[in-house]
């Protein structure tokens, strides 16, 4: 019986041990809604969690334009994921809250192996606040049966590109053409405008972060520009403002042109398309510039095991990781570390031209996606833009609005 | 036996009338009844608990100005709502709403009216008619909106493609103010028109066979029978109908959102999204309950109003 | 012609009229349904070629591949179908105490709940959520079962029913001596049949849609429910519209076999012959 006790109490202890040992530690992660790369992220995280024992995920997935609405909710009431997908537009807003890296490695080298626009995405002041997992970039697709029949030939020297002129003669040609119904699908965002302000050498926010559209001659080009093609029915109008996405409208086999970027891809390969297409470079006013985009990773400083989040962000930025992710896409998206040989597969002839947009895209268009008040004022600056390019509204008064709106909330940013 | 007042001429006498006013309430004058209470326990408890508790708390939000980002809330007072008396979006949203309501709601009225007078009969094609009837309401937002959205289409658009073959100029549905809100419209109604049918069939069905035999025999008309029986029976159903597709209507988000995102400019904002916009858009929750809040007894009043208005006519 | 053909013809033609009519109103759906058929490299094909040897099975088989989507059915039944049953017996009961009773605030209650309908939940997620996650309701199907199971319009729609049911009734049923719920159940309940049918396929249809509470609620895909991993498909730059497309029209098929089914309900006329003069 004297042997009893302390036998028991090994046996507990062992137990304990055992226990607190083998406790798995469920990180709970919030995917945005993606079919081309929800699957995946969540099979890397498997590997991870079978590489590092005791980690497990608890992944949900939730869709784009919930995001905010779910997000806010959980950070509110105290319970943020310990990991979150988001995209350029949103990465900034969080920036206060998210996980910063640089305090679990080196900042310098973290950040050095990203594209400048990919770095620009992550900064936030001396936080590295999450990992680009893929990079995206807007780009030009257009039909080549239809280019055919009206006997023009997209540019494939970076020599030649288009300029904004060369672009609407190109269009008004196509459309002649009695199989072609549409001339431009162009996606009703300011993401999709701002491309036009950035090639005319324009940015949104200035660099100091007081000022909106500080280069007013390059808005205004912009404005009329695009003003110009909607009034020419080269853009339709059940894009601009009818909001009607760009893919189905290139799929229809009667659209000349897709202003859209190589998230297209995909579907347009894999699902195929009953005509022949192509991508091509964007046209360029005062310099080219195309719009980088992406989707990050980041942790949230507050969530349950922000630690653990931090490693398993870490361990994601590795180039190896990166790129088995990228490959395991089949190819489609980018990478946003630079000098990593990754096989495109398939896609590679169509990400030509975009990845020649990508490296000739200056880094302060990256930086100034990035602004998270440019994602505040969203709607607003779309609808002053759909007033302005459907004629309902002059250049000046449009201008004078956006001031209103910019000085509203750069104000209360606190710049 | 005489036909008590006010009660549905079961008896096929010809007297018909409703059963209104609870001229026959239980008898038992000792204290308070328990028993209402307890029937309305459930229903309000859960009401409270998720809705009612919710806006209380919405409203004591709209106090403060909430800091989303950094996570604080600074208390402000009437600071958002002296805000909105001069917010031109949100009023703008109102009469967006308010032309919404005013258009919807008669269309519905009279569509589900129709729709359910029509498909009553047991005839297998009444049948399938009313399955169909019903399938709009069953279909997801998302698909709603997409479909009439391809639809509409001014360059590849059936509803088009047909004016252009008729010779006529085709309309700008999605893009011009006016025909965006009309789309709107379209859209909501052809949406929603199963649900109030089925409210109508239900009410439909209280009302007795006989009389229509007995009218049929004295050789009334199809449409008199209409007029003098059914009309006339179905006044709760109408006064439902009226009111829940007008308090539904003022608070249509989702498929008017997935259609025009709020019109070519502003034109289709209605005030649910005015409000979504300001809580997950501008990060302003406060601000967003604070037009709840305002927007709340308005439609209450209203809804109030029109319950009053029906009264007279002896409906409730 | 005799009175009786011509009465069977106009039937005839009031039939064909109301399947062309619906047929046309269908237009839409037919156009979702049909796409849903199109291989991806025909969707949205102009001009649309709806020729069925071209049809595949393709977008389908992708819906199954978006996760467990029988899970999710589950889930979606054992939802929709339990919140109907609380919704049905909640609102007869609220109703029948709002019609056939004189009782202290009366008039405030109903309109109170009536007012419910103008709280707009989506701006209120955050209260909501933390009532939740207070209950210990987050991301369990109670949480998505309970909360919207009382419904103002389903508490409306039996109130103005019962309404229409003869206050004779209650009193013969008093006078033999029944207790308030032995009405209920015993006289209110089978003569309020279609209401309840009624109410029953609404809110078996709203439960089956819904997708802001389980947006709200649900954190695990284990508990997602059909609108939700439906609503996925809408990706953060891309669509996956075959896949959608074919998702909804199969989403569609249990609320409108539970319609089919409860339909007799509310198309017998329940008061005819019930008091005999």
């Amino acid at each position: 019986m004297r042997e009893f006790y302390p036998r028991f109490t090994c046996v507990l202890a062992y137990l304990l041990i055992i226990a607190s040992v083998s406790e798995a530690k469920t990180l709970t992660v919030l995917l945005l809604a993606n079919a081309s790369t929800q699957g995946q992220i969540q099979e890397l995280l498997k590997q991870y969690s079978k590489e590092h024992s005791g980690i497990d995920f608890n992944v949900s997935i939730v869709q784009y334009s919930a995001l905010t609405a779910k997000i806010n909710t959980l950070v509110t009431a105290g319970q943020p994921p310990d990991i979150l997908e988001v995209t350029t537009a949103y990465i900034q807003t969080y920036a206060e809250q998210a996980l910063d890296l640089a305090q679990y490695t080196n900042r310098t080298e973290l950040l050095d192996q990203y594209l400048p626009s990919y770095q620009a995405f992550i900064k936030s002041g001396e936080k590295v606040i999450g990992i680009p997992i893929e990079a995206t970039i807007n780009g030009l697709f257009y039909n080549k049966d239809l280019f055919a029949q009206a006997g023009i030939t997209a540019p494939t020297d970076p020599a030649n590109v288009w300029t904004w002129a060369e672009f609407k003669e190109v269009l008004q040609k196509v459309m002649k053409l009695p199989t072609c119904r549409i001339g431009v699908a162009y996606d009703c965002s300011v993401q999709r405008w701002s491309n036009l302000l950035y090639q005319a050498n324009g940015r949104w926010i200035s660099a100091d972060g007081k000022e909106i559209l500080p280069d007013r001659d390059a808005a205004r080009e912009a404005l009329v520009y695009f003003r110009g093609l909607i009034d020419a029915k080269l853009v339709p109008t059940s894009s601009w403002p009818g909001k009607t996405d760009g893919g189905p409208l290139f799929k229809t086999g009667v659209t000349a042109l897709m202003w859209a970027g190589n998230w297209e891809l995909k579907t347009l390969l894999e699902g195929g398309t009953l005509f022949q297409f192509g991508t091509t470079f964007f046209p360029k006013n005062k310099i080219r510039a195309a719009c980088p985009g992406g989707e990050f990773l980041i942790g949230f400083s507050k969530s349950e095991n922000h630690d653990d989040a931090a490693k398993v962000l870490l361990w994601w930025a590795q180039p190896e990781t990166t790129k088995r992710y990228l490959e395991s896409l089949g190819g489609s998206l980018l990478s946003p570390i630079h000098d990593l040989p990754i096989n495109y597969g398939k896609y590679t002839e169509y990400l030509k031209p975009m990845l020649d947009d990508l490296n000739a895209t200056p880094q302060w268009v990256a930086e100034d996606l990035a602004r998270p008040e440019l994602n505040l004022l969203q709607n607003d600056l779309l609808e002053q833009l759909i007033l302005f390019s459907t004629g309902r509204s002059g250049l000046d008064a449009t201008l004078l609005q956006i001031d209103n709106l910019g000085g509203q909330v750069l104000s209360r940013a606190g710049h | 036996m005489a036909s008590l007042d006010n009660t549905a001429d079961v008896s096929g006498t010809g007297k018909v009338s409703l059963s209104g006013r609870n001229s026959a309430t239980p008898k038992r004058r000792s204290g308070i009844q328990l028993a209402p209470y307890l029937f309305l326990f459930p229903t309000v408890g859960l009401l409270f608990l998720f809705s009612i508790l919710p806006m209380l708390s919405g409203f004591w939000m709209s106090l403060h100005s909430i800091d989303v980002i950094r996570g604080t809330s600074t208390f402000t007072g009437l600071a958002n709502y002296s805000q909105l008396l001069r917010d031109r979006q949100f009023g703008l949203s109102v009469f967006n709403t308010a032309w919404y309501t005013l258009t919807v709601v008669p269309l519905i009225v009279i569509c589900s009216i129709g729709i359910a007078v029509f498909v009553r009969k047991s005839r297998p094609a009444r049948v399938l008619a009313r399955v169909g009837f019903y399938i709009p309401f069953v279909l997801s937002p998302v698909v709603v909106a997409t479909s009439w959205r391809w639809l509409l289409n001014e360059d590849l658009g059936v509803i088009d493609g047909f004016m252009k073959w008729a010779g006529l100029s085709t309309i700008p549905w999605l893009s011009a103010d006016f025909p965006a809100r009309l789309s709107v419209v379209l859209a909501s109604v052809w949406n929603l028109v199963g649900f109030y049918m089925l409210m109508v069939l239900a009410g439909l069905s209280q009302i007795s066979q006989e009389l229509y035999e007995s009218a049929r025999i004295e050789g009334a008309a199809k449409w008199q029978q209409f007029w003098h029986i059914t009309l006339p029976l179905l006044k709760p159903t109408i006064l439902l109908v009226v009111i829940l597709a007008t308090v539904h209507a003022t608070q249509a988000f989702e498929t008017i959102l997935l259609l025009t995102a709020g019109g070519p400019g502003s034109a289709t904002r209605l005030v649910v999204q005015n409000m979504y916009e300001s809580a997950f858009g501008r990060l302003q929750p406060g601000y967003g309950v604070a037009q709840a809040v305002v927007l709340f007894p308005v439609i209450l009043f209203v809804a109030w109003l029109q319950m009053r208005v029906l009264k007279q006519e002896g409906v409730i | 012609m005799s009175a009786e053909a011509r009465r069977k013809i106009g039937s005839v033609a009031y039939d064909f009229c109301a399947l062309a009519v619906c047929l046309v109103f269908l237009i839409p759906v037919l156009w979702a349904v049909l796409s849903a058929f199109q291989p991806s490299r025909s969707l949205f094909v102009f001009p649309p070629n709806f020729d069925p040897r071209g049809f595949s099975l393709d977008n389908f088989r992708a819906v199954f591949a978006t996760g467990d989507v029988p899970r999710y059915a589950m889930n979606s039944l054992i939802v929709a179908t339990t919140s109907s049953l609380i919704t049905v017996i909640a609102s007869s009961m609220a109703g029948f105490a709002l019609a056939k009773y004189h009782f202290l605030g009366r008039q405030l209650i109903f309109l109170v709940i009536i007012s419910v309908l103008l709280i707009p939940l989506q701006v209120l997620m955050v209260p909501v959520f933390l009532i939740l996650k207070t209950l210990g309701w987050i991301n369990t199907l109670i949480g998505i079962i309970i909360p919207p199971a009382a419904t103002a319009t389903g508490t409306f729609m039996m109130r103005q029913y019962i309404l229409g049911i003869p206050d004779e009734l209650l009193e013969a049923a008093r006078i033999d001596g029944a207790s308030d719920w032995r009405i209920y159940w015993r006289v209110i309940l089978p003569l309020s049949a279609p209401a309840l049918g009624a109410v029953g396929i609404l809110s078996f249809t709203w439960r089956w849609n819904d997708y802001l509470w389980p947006l709200i609620v649900i954190n695990n895909q284990q508990n997602y429910t059909l609108q939700l991993s439906l609503a996925n498909l809408v990706g953060t730059n891309t669509v996956e519209w075959g896949t959608l497309l074919a998702y909804a029209t199969l989403a569609m098929i249990p609320v409108l076999i539970v319609f089919v089914s409860f339909q007799r309900y509310f198309l017998k006329g329940s008061l005819s012959g019930a008091v005999k003069g």
